[in-house]
């Protein structure tokens, strides 16, 4: 154990090391599949529309370089313009600055004292320091200096260089990389694989899509704002605003620092800086909690509080561009864990699910006797969908679970027993009013399968289809006769999947040559996977005429009026 | 070993009443080879289903890889896991507890109880009876 724990955080402190230490390679790569992930939806229509790969490469990688560099020349320039102007803007500055000295504004004056008590005290500092500066004579500049200047300048260009070659180069193999990737994990996982690569392009692709639509919008109705409070410059914040959405939790603070400082320069008054500040509050309030979660879909797949640690970490690791990084590694990490058995704890750790499936954690808080908690579960549960579903959701999932933990002998008959019971009192507890309503006798007459669960299971349909008329548990011949005696126009039989159906065959089968007419309804409570569509076919085979999986489709089932439930049509259906 | 045989006449009359056995599914546990055949060839003929395991061990790797029978029929005497703590194991499991065993060897009404089998014959008697039993279990 303690030499696994070894390992994993061996191997964890390696692939991190690797990261850090390969960031000027490993950087250009994340970016280049980054705009990939952008552009491969425009790309792949324009080949939908029929142009060859060539020309819509080129269409594409024009059009994103053509916007990136009028924005840049936009932003530069406005930029350049803006710390012309500042010069002029400090008497308005200065002025403000004595307001709050003068403790016109209440708190703020006593901020402003205290920081000017210690510039006071940091400029005495600095006058008494005896002066040390270095005067260096004026030297001749080689010229291998001169080139490694040279260089440095031309760092970003050639930066920006190499991310245009290696999206060019992404985009334009795309099917070959996902190729080689496929046959980098094994032919053998090509299905996992495939899953895997459609996944992690579909959610990025549509996130990075999404998002910039929003973030253009976002952009286009600050420079508005901005545009009517009368700020200079309104473009040049609207595009920031818009771009440095696209970071992660600190992008929005700047971008509402960077205008409100200039509206605070600029303006003599305050009523601009706070309709600045209110404007860009109440722009991002609106888009992140009513625009986003409509035009996004509800969610990414990640988690709120793994997507601000793992946006921490990369900015770590990869500096400003690893903020912009962060989100889409996060998805990939949170996609490739939940595909990947081995790597299953990424999912766990990002993916936004919630720790336990909602059966899983009732089931749980039942077992550990917290009924108080799995009962507020279920009302909670009942509350944002309703009773039916709730029961089909989650009560019904867990008796599963129970039934699955006693056939395989992890609890012991008395505790599934008592489970059992805090379930139908739970129940109890959360039914509405409604269904506590007596009804009529709908000729239905229920039977348990096997065990106490498959009474409880009836008592639940009961809940939710009023009527029936449930008999006790008894030996399977003795239901069948006391069946076969009332000769009801319908019967249900409730089964908990388990590995065994033999006794609800049995009961289908006896009933069914009895009672020909009589329509036989099984309600299977498990999953419709594939042992469960086994189960249900050798249950038809039997003379089951329907064989429903959940409640909801029980009560649907049973409301079909006994003369219409032809027996014969469906064993034709189902007849081998 | 002798084993149950059809009389001619029983098999003209379960051949003509051919049982519909509605997807019925048997195991049938014996490690005599002629004697598995004879019975798996007979319940297939009235429609069944049939699985055949040539030991008690082999019978229980086929319901856990999920193997879902509606009846088991199984010998006694049989090498690796015997009928006896074959049906020991499978009364002892609430998975396959519901499952109706029929064992095909002489046991007093005692013994029956104990293992908690459904029901038991001579595997030199008839198969007459055993057939009929056997869809009697089954429910058709």
């Amino acid at each position: 154990m303690r030499r696994v724990r070894l390992g994993l955080i061996a191997e964890t402190a390696l692939v991190i090391g690797i990261l850090a230490v390969g960031k000027p390679v490993l950087v250009p790569i994340a970016l280049a599949f980054y705009f990939a992930f952008l552009l491969t939806p425009m790309s792949a229509w324009l080949e939908r529309v029929g142009l060859p790969r060539v020309v819509s490469l080129v269409t594409v990688m024009g059009l994103a370089l053509g916007a990136f560099i009028t924005l840049s020349s936009v932003l530069v320039a406005q930029l350049a313009d803006l710390a012309a102007q500042m010069h002029s803007y400090s008497t308005q500055m200065s002025q403000k600055v004595a307001t709050i000295r003068h403790g016109q504004i209440g708190l703020l004056s006593t901020f402003s004292d205290a920081f000017s008590d210690l510039g006071r005290v940091l400029s005495s500092q600095v006058s008494s320091t005896p002066d040390t500066t270095l005067r260096i004579a004026p030297q001749t500049v080689s010229l291998g200096d001169q080139l490694g200047e040279l260089f440095h300048l031309l760092e970003p260009a050639a930066f920006v260089g190499i991310v245009v070659v290696l999206t060019i180069f992404v985009l334009a193999r795309r099917e070959d990389l996902r190729g080689r990737l496929i046959r980098l994990v094994g032919p053998q996982n090509v299905t996992v694989t495939t899953r895997t690569i459609n996944e992690v392009a579909k959610r990025i692709s549509h996130f990075l899509l999404t998002q910039s639509y929003i973030n253009a919008g976002f952009a286009t109705v600050v420079a508005f704002g901005l545009y009517l409070i009368g700020m200079p410059y309104a473009l040049l914040w609207g595009v920031l605003a818009g771009l440095l959405r696209f970071v992660p939790l600190v992008g929005a603070l700047i971008a509402v620092m960077l205008p409100s400082l200039v509206a605070f320069a600029v303006f003599p008054g305050w009523s601009e800086t706070i309709m600045t500040v209110v404007l860009f509050v109440a722009l991002d309030i609106t888009v992140a909690n009513f625009v986003e979660p409509v035009v996004l879909g509800r969610r990414m797949g990640v988690s709120s509080l793994a997507l601000l640690i793992s946006t921490l970490f990369w900015t770590w690791l990869w500096g400003p561009l690893g903020l912009v990084l962060a989100t889409p590694l996060t998805v990939c990490a949170a996609v490739v864990g939940r595909h990947s058995e081995a790597l299953s704890f990424l999912a766990v750790l990002l993916g936004d699910d919630p720790g336990l499936n909602a059966e899983v954690n009732f089931y749980q808080r039942v077992l550990a006797h917290a009924n108080d908690e799995a009962q507020r579960l279920a009302r909670r549960q009942v509350a944002e969908t309703s009773f039916v579903e709730t029961l089909d959701s989650m009560v019904v999932p867990a008796l599963s679970l129970m039934a699955r933990d006693f056939t395989q002998q992890t609890i012991d008959g008395p505790s599934a027993e008592r489970v059992l019971r805090d379930v139908a009192a739970i129940v109890d507890q959360v039914q509405p009013a409604s269904s506590v309503e007596s009804a009529n006798d709908s000729g239905v007459v229920g039977v348990p399968a096997e065990s106490n669960a498959d009474v409880l299971l009836l008592r639940l349909v009961s809940l939710v289809s009023p009527g029936i008329t449930s008999l006790p548990l008894m030996p399977r011949d003795v239901l069948a006769q006391e069946v076969t005696r009332r000769a009801p126009p319908c019967v249900l039989i409730s089964a908990l999947h388990s590995e065994s159906s033999a006794n609800a065959r049995f009961l289908c089968r006896r009933l069914s040559a009895q009672m020909p007419n009589a329509r036989i309804v099984v309600l299977l409570a498990s999953n419709p996977d594939k042992t469960g569509a086994e189960t249900a076919a050798r249950l038809r085979e039997a003379g089951a005429s329907s064989v429903v999986f959940e409640l909801r489709e029980a009560r649907e089932a049973l409301q079909v009026a006994p003369a219409h439930a032809g027996r014969v049509s469906v064993l034709a259906a189902s007849s081998r | 070993m002798n084993v149950a045989k059809l009389s001619p006449a029983a098999n003209d009359t379960f051949r003509s009443a051919k049982v519909k056995a509605n997807g019925c599914k048997v195991l049938v546990v014996d490690d005599e080879d002629a004697s598995r055949d004879l019975l798996a060839g007979a319940l297939e003929d009235e429609g069944y289903e049939v699985v055949r395991a040539e030991q008690g061990a082999r019978a229980i790797s086929f319901l856990k890889a999920g193997l879902d029978p509606d009846l088991i029929l199984t010998d006694l005497q049989m090498p690796v896991m015997s009928g006896w703590e074959l049906c020991k194991t499978l009364k002892s499991s609430p998975a396959w507890r519901s499952i109706p065993v029929v064992v095909l060897c002489g046991m007093t009404p005692q013994q029956r109880g104990e293992l908690m089998v459904e029901d038991a014959f001579e595997k030199l008697s008839d198969l007459e009876p055993i057939l009929r039993r056997i869809a009697e279990l089954c429910g058709v």
